[in-house]
């Protein structure tokens, strides 16, 4: 496989192998320690327009599979790795790592020292980086002067409105560019969801007569978002359940006054501690962040803390004081990652069956 | 037959919404005391105040009431016992949450409140269940419920706690 | 629970070392001892292996050298009255203790409370039936298996799980083996067989999980209930083979997240059912076709497996759990300055690879089968750590140190067609070559990954190794080849043997091409936090994060895997070197692969290199290090010679002379010690026969002291010969001089370098560590300074004796020319004390009714 080279805003050059598409591509570069679940990472759509280093050292091993999929097309703008399994189409006839990145378009670069990388970036943030075949001045300059787009969310959400139906509770979901997680949770609680675009005011939300609202993940700062979504979300949160997750949390807490801040250094990865403050349990889960909440800004009359990341104490769920509205900052439905915290979407379905009351 | 219906995850999650309810209902938590009917309301009340307390990092008056001499179902009751205050706090302008593992006929939480006039004025009674199982004959409903679960009136609801009984959940005994 | 009322606790050891035992349960007291006793509590440690760091140097309160049986715990309950009982550092064995414990009362009447476990845990660990019950209350799958006492009963079974089924013998009164039944014709057979030898007419057929991937997980669980885990690990070889025997891998290789969080899932699941505090390893099987699994083995006592997480990750395994079990929180486990605060809550994520190879007794036991089925025959492995698959594989068995294993993948072997396919579908111990010659001859990855059930991803691995060793033949000198060669894990050595050039022109070559060493730290956050567990291994890549160690450095190569024979014990010698080169203020740096090994434990050496010792291996440590001293022992006498001859300073502790055979007649000797000047005498041994302990016994009993008049006196008279005797040799060190009865007078025979087994026993018989001397003799130190507080053992009451233990049983070795008793087949030894040599070899005995001696 031919050398390429891995480049970075700072200056710092890597020299690799390529493997899925030979395209030149320039994305902000963020490293992910997960141990598992590379095409899922690979496929969440919060990493729209950036390149991904894994720390884990092989990836790729067992392929491609048709049910690990968090989003149908992946827009990750490069995939980093130490080793990348040279896997053919295996027994269970199943992509490999590389043919699907030649697929979608997405270049890899192996043989890099991510340890190295990760390290880097874990004192620099994350930076823009591109993957190209010669390293020189032009190379550079072109890294330089490409400037990355500010609207991942209307990049990958939904432009029209879907269902995925089921028989039991109502559940709409705005969607930021969700994770086939959440879907894949609300049809485990056959719930009957409708997919709106980010952009659904109100009005359309309401004449679905739902039983409760779902902000789904998605890419991005928030506050890229147009100010329409927070008029959104204080409209509908005291009327009906709300469970909001990943940017979808961010949205809720500034729709309560909260501010958003960069997180430095970011969380990728599903290692961390984090305390249920209610319970005072401790529970790992998926997170991808490079937003949170900042905690002085929130208004504690109105706002609850309901977890925190117990390595660098920053909010991971917040709850409305006076109505079942309630998010989280991490991924409780997995994918990759543990899944003890799928528990907080029966949270969600047993606060919408309470807002309905008694089914006799 | 048992059957358990209720995990002690779904317990869990079921005194966590209750406790926000409390929060949400209550515009907060001032003035709220928790009183549990003996024996595994009491211990459902101390898990709430303890959900209380790690939130709001205020400590909830938790009391307990023995219902049994009260109760008008009772044969030996038929003659009323004198109604005795057993809580040593005041409910006087209080908010006060009754808590009880099952609510059924409506006849323990009847007696409940009777138990609890003798301590003044409260601002409000609410009821919390950790299950409602229905067949209600007095005009009581609670304000904030674990669970419902439809039950036969021969059908035995079983709550467990930890601290009684080794371990929490919810069983239907048939 | 409350930890204000532990002022004691009792920990009970594993006993000698043996098959499954290599050492990971006297690391880990090592560590949970002494961090138990830095909480306040005082410890009190019973064991009876004599090759116990544990036992020594202060890592608990109070050690009883007593025998490891009910009685024996008793008596030290009544005496000691600790608060509680660690059951999980101690193996099955300590389990089955304690339920005997637990039976006659002695816990409840002495109000020792069990820590960690319920008692319905420990008769889950003793009675498998019971733990598969339980797991079948919490709706996790286990594997069918039914009694019957007819072959309709049979035919039932099979209707619910369908073939394959596995069908052994209920209380066989011979030697009987699990059938695998493919089809209604073997069924019939294996029934037929079971019930004849069967004392109650049963057999036990049980649904077959043979040829599905191996899964093993290890996590924690505090008295909060707060879990984690610590590490997931995928066996290379498929279910069928012993997991001790087979290679594993850390992290995972090949699964889904989905099926990982499955595992994951299922093992703290387990532990807060089972409401398990400490750590717990549970072995799964899984079915690589559906995704459906079962759970095959709970763990929760430390073994190989935990001993594996540990070292894999670098996570503080054994001080974390060392807090749990005394009733601590993981949120509240105060860990040493060099990690992160919140380290011991932070789920383990690891940026390497680590590759485990067993290391089999079969170069010295040759007339036990070689095949590899369902026990383990394993006596130690190794480690090896790379940044991939291909390089932790080839590092691991490099490091098993055997030549054999060497991949030199195009090496053609002599196997005709037949006699491959056999041995892919039936294996044996080094299997490696067997795989590799296969894809040599162009057997396809898919049809190999059939015949063996292993992954075809491992297959894709080996064909990448095999590819790279061409282009590595095909180029002499390229730079480019050989960068991918160690990039991938080969060595110098390798490409000079690819090359047919010379080890050090190779060397050279790359040096000058800047193909260079690089080391990184294993530690468990994959970069994302600043760990600090001076724990380091090789790969080829940009970074390199081992700086020179400072202070005066000492490099000591360590024992390498656990094996068969007199060295048994080195792992002993190591980590004793290590403590007190610590306490004469030397910064000692280990190199080593033995994931069970104590001399691992982070304890113990300033700094740690887990690599294999071929030559250049070692080479590439000092090149950084540059450590003013190196030690070597035992079996590296060769490599110590090669690096003496490059200029370093190196001291041999090598006792690997010919020893002659001493098996019976009594026959005394003299301990001495020398610093070239002077020599000093321990005390008179013994080594009598074995069949003074029981009959059927092959090893013999070493004794010491000797307090007999006679041979003391005979011994003072013999005094100015032996100072003679040993000062010819010239050499510092230590020394046993054997006598002979000549005309009815003692004389001098020979004289040879102390045994490890010997200086192990004087060391616990006087209370004062021989290896300390040794090391400051082998320094320079006159003896004078040295022995300055050995104590007079004629005034020492009790007798110690010591024995080997052996394999045999295990091995299921019955053939009388093998079963010889020599050292070269110990696997353990057990120590014990007396009055009188009577009560010592009772009490070495008691316990050990079983044991080969």
């Amino acid at each position: 496989m031919a050398d390429r080279y891995l480049i970075l805003e700072d200056g710092s050059v890597y020299l690799g192998e390529g493997f899925g598409s030979p395209a030149v591509s320039t994305g902000e570069i963020v490293f992910n320690t997960s141990m598992t679940g590379y095409q899922e990472i690979i496929t969440n759509q919060i990493y729209h327009n950036q390149i991904i280093a894994f720390t884990q050292p092989t990836i790729g091993s067992y392929g491609i599979n048709h049910d690990s999929y968090e989003s149908i097309l992946p827009t990750v703008k490069g995939v980093v790795v130490r080793d990348v399994a040279s896997i053919s189409t295996n027994r269970q006839r199943r992509w490999s790592l590389d043919q699907y990145l030649k697929q979608q378009n997405i270049p890899g670069i192996s043989h890099i020292d991510t340890r190295h990388l990760a390290k880097q970036l874990r004192a620099s943030g994350p930076m823009k980086a591109s993957i190209v075949d010669v390293a020189d001045a032009h190379a550079f300059d072109q890294l330089g002067a490409t400037v990355l787009t500010n609207q991942q969310v209307a990049a990958v959400a939904t432009p029209k409105p879907f269902p995925n139906p089921g028989t039991g509770l109502n559940v709409v979901v705005v969607d930021f560019g969700l994770k086939h997680g959440i879907l894949r949770e609300l049809s485990k609680r056959r719930c009957n969801v409708t997919v709106l675009p980010y952009t659904a005011t109100t009005e359309e939300i309401i004449n679905l007569d739902p039983d409760g609202v779902v902000l789904s993940t998605g890419p991005g700062k928030p506050q890229d978002l147009p100010a329409s979504v927070l008029t959104m979300i204080q409209n509908i949160q005291n009327r009906i359940p709300l469970f909001a997750i990943g940017l979808g949390h961010e949205l809720f807490a500034m729709a309560n006054g909260a501010q958003i801040m960069k997180l430095a250094p970011e969380h990728h990865g599903a290692n961390h501690p984090i305390r249920e403050v209610i319970t005072n349990q401790i529970i790992y889960a998926s997170q991808g962040q490079g937003f949170v909440v900042d905690p002085d800004t929130v208004d504690r009359d109105k706002l609850i803390t309901t977890f925190v990341d117990l390595i660098d104490g920053t909010i991971q769920g917040l709850r409305f004081r006076d109505f079942p509205a309630f998010s989280v900052q991490f991924f409780p439905d997995g994918a990759p990652g543990p899944i003890e915290a799928r528990d907080v979407f029966d949270e969600f379905v047993e606060s919408m069956q309470q807002a309905r009351g008694p089914v006799w | 037959m048992q059957k358990e219906v209720v995990d002690s995850m779904a317990m869990k999650r079921a005194l966590t919404r209750i406790t926000y309810e409390i929060i949400e209902q209550n515009k907060g938590i001032r003035d709220v005391v928790l009183v549990g009917i003996k024996t595994r309301g009491v211990y459902v009340a101390q898990r709430i105040a303890e959900r209380l307390h790690q939130l709001e990092d205020a400590v909830i008056p938790v009391g307990a009431l023995d219902i049994t001499p009260f109760r008008d179902d009772q044969p030996q009751n038929a003659i009323q016992n004198p109604v005795a205050y057993q809580l040593d706090f005041s409910v006087a302008d209080k908010k006060v949450v009754l808590v009880d593992d099952v609510l059924y006929t409506g006849r323990t939480i009847r007696a409940a409140l009777d138990a609890l006039m003798g301590g003044g004025r409260p601002q409000c009674i609410s009821l919390a269940v950790l299950v409602d199982r229905g067949h209600r004959e007095l005009p009581i409903r609670a304000d904030f419920i674990g669970k419902n679960i439809p039950t036969a009136s021969q059908e035995r609801i079983k709550v467990s706690v930890t601290e009684v009984d080794g371990h929490d959940g919810i069983e239907i005994i048939s | 629970m409350n930890n204000q009322a532990l002022q004691k606790v009792l920990i009970i050891g594993a006993g000698h070392n043996d098959i499954g035992r290599e050492g990971q349960h006297d690391a880990a007291l090592t560590q949970i001892g002494s961090a138990i006793r830095k909480l306040g509590i005082a410890v009190v440690l019973v064991d009876n292996n004599a090759y116990s760091v544990a036992a020594e140097n202060q890592f608990a309160d109070k050690v009883y050298l007593e025998p490891l049986t009910v009685a024996a715990l008793s008596r030290i309950i009544e005496v000691e009255q600790p608060d509680a009982l660690i059951p999980s550092l101690g193996g099955i064995q300590t389990v089955n203790l304690i339920q005997g414990l637990i039976r006659n009362n002695v816990l409840k009447n002495n109000q020792v409370r069990l820590l960690q476990w319920s008692q319905e845990v420990i008769d889950m660990i003793v009675n498998p039936a019971l733990m598969s019950n339980r797991l079948k209350e919490i709706r996790e799958p286990v594997i069918a298996s039914q009694v019957v006492a007819s072959s309709a009963e049979a035919f039932a079974v099979i209707r619910k799980v369908g073939f394959p089924v596995i069908v052994k013998s209920v209380a066989p009164r011979v030697e009987a083996s699990r059938q695998l039944c493919e089809d209604e014709d073997d069924l019939e057979a294996a029934l037929a067989m079971g019930f004849k030898v069967s004392a109650t007419k049963q057999c036990i057929v049980e649904q077959s999980i043979v040829g599905y991937k191996e899964l093993e997980f290890v996590a924690v669980r505090d008295p909060k209930d707060t879990a984690l885990l610590i590490s997931g690990m995928e066996n290379f070889d498929p279910v069928g083979i012993h997991s001790a025997d087979s290679i594993v891998f850390a992290p995972t290789q090949t699964i889904t997240d989905q099926e990982y969080q499955q595992f994951r899932t299922a093992t703290l699941k387990i532990m807060r059912k089972l409401r398990l505090v400490g750590a717990c390893h549970v072995q799964f099987a899984l079915d690589p076709a559906t995704q459906q699994y079962f759970v095959i083995k709970v763990t929760p006592y430390f073994d190989r497996t935990m001993a594996l997480a540990a070292r894999a990750t670098g996570y503080p395994l054994a001080r974390v759990v060392a807090n749990l079990v005394v009733g601590i929180s993981l949120a509240e486990v105060k860990l040493p300055s060099n990690y992160r605060k919140q380290t011991a809550l932070i789920e383990p994520v690891l940026d390497h690879i680590v590759c485990r190879i067993p290391v089999w007794p079969f170069n010295v036991l040759k007339r036990v089968s070689h095949q590899l089925d369902t026990v383990a025959e394993s006596t130690g492995s190794v480690i090896g750590v790379g940044r991939s698959t291909e390089e932790a594989l080839l590092k691991g068995l490099r490091a098993t140190d055997e030549s054999r294993y060497h991949v030199i993948a195009n090496r053609p072997q002599n196997y005709s067609e037949g006699e491959l396919i056999q041995r892919l579908i039936h294996p044996q111990a080094g299997r490696m070559l067997i795989l590799l010659e296969a894809l040599n001859r162009g057997y396809q990855i898919d049809e190999l990954a059939e015949l063996t059930k292993i992954d075809a991803f491992y297959f894709y691995k080996l064909s990448h190794i095999i590819e790279i060793e061409a282009a590595l033949r095909e180029r002499p000198f390229d730079v480019h080849a050989l960068g991918r060669a160690k990039y991938f894990g080969f060595t110098d050595e390798d490409a000079a043997n690819a090359w047919h050039a010379d080890v050090a022109k190779v060397h050279q070559f790359a040096l000058e091409n800047e193909i260079q060493v690089t080391f990184k730290e294993i530690e468990p956050t994959a970069g994302e936090f600043t760990e600090q567990t001076n724990t380091y291994y090789s790969t080829y890549e940009f970074d390199n994060e081992s700086r020179q160690q400072t202070g005066r450095r000492v490099i000591v190569i360590g024992t390498g895997a656990n094996r068969i024979g007199t060295n048994h014990g080195n792992d002993y010698l190591v980590s004793q070197l290590l403590f007190y080169l610590k306490k004469a203020d030397y910064e000692p740096i280990l190199i080593n692969a033995n994931p069970n090994s104590v001399s691992m434990t982070p304890r113990l050496a300033a700094k740690r290199y887990v690599e294999p010792k071929q030559y250049s291996d070692i080479l590439n440590v000092l090149a950084i290090e540059k450590p003013s001293l190196i030690f070597t022992t035992y079996h590296d006498y060769r490599l110590g010679q090669h690096l003496a001859a490059d200029g370093y300073q190196v001291i041999q502790i090598n006792n690997d002379l010919p020893r002659r055979q001493i098996k019976t007649n009594d026959s005394p000797a003299v301990e001495v010690i020398t610093d070239g000047t002077d020599v000093a005498i321990f005390g008179i041994s013994e080594i009598i026969a074995g069949n003074n302990l029981r009959s059927n016994v092959r090893g013999s009993v070493n004794v010491f002291p000797i307090r007999d008049k006679v041979e003391n006196q005979a011994v003072t008279a013999l005094q100015e010969d032996i100072q003679k005797r040993v000062l010819a040799f010239g050499v510092p060190g230590l020394y046993t001089v054997r006598l002979t009865i000549k005309d009815d007078a003692l004389q001098l025979a020979s004289v040879e370098p102390m045994s490890i087994a010997m200086m192990a026993l004087i060391s616990k018989a006087s209370g004062s560590s021989v290896t300390r001397l040794l090391l400051h003799v082998k320094l320079g130190e006159p003896l004078a300074r040295v022995m300055y507080d050995y104590p007079d053992v004629n005034r020492l009451k009790p007798i110690y004796v010591q024995a080997n233990t052996f394999p045999y049983n295990q091995l299921q070795i019955y053939d009388e020319e093998e079963v010889t008793g020599e050292p070269g087949h110990a696997t353990g030894t057990v120590i014990a004390h007396g009055e009188t040599l009577k009560s010592a070899l009772e009490a070495l005995n008691a316990g050990n009714e079983d044991t080969d001696f």
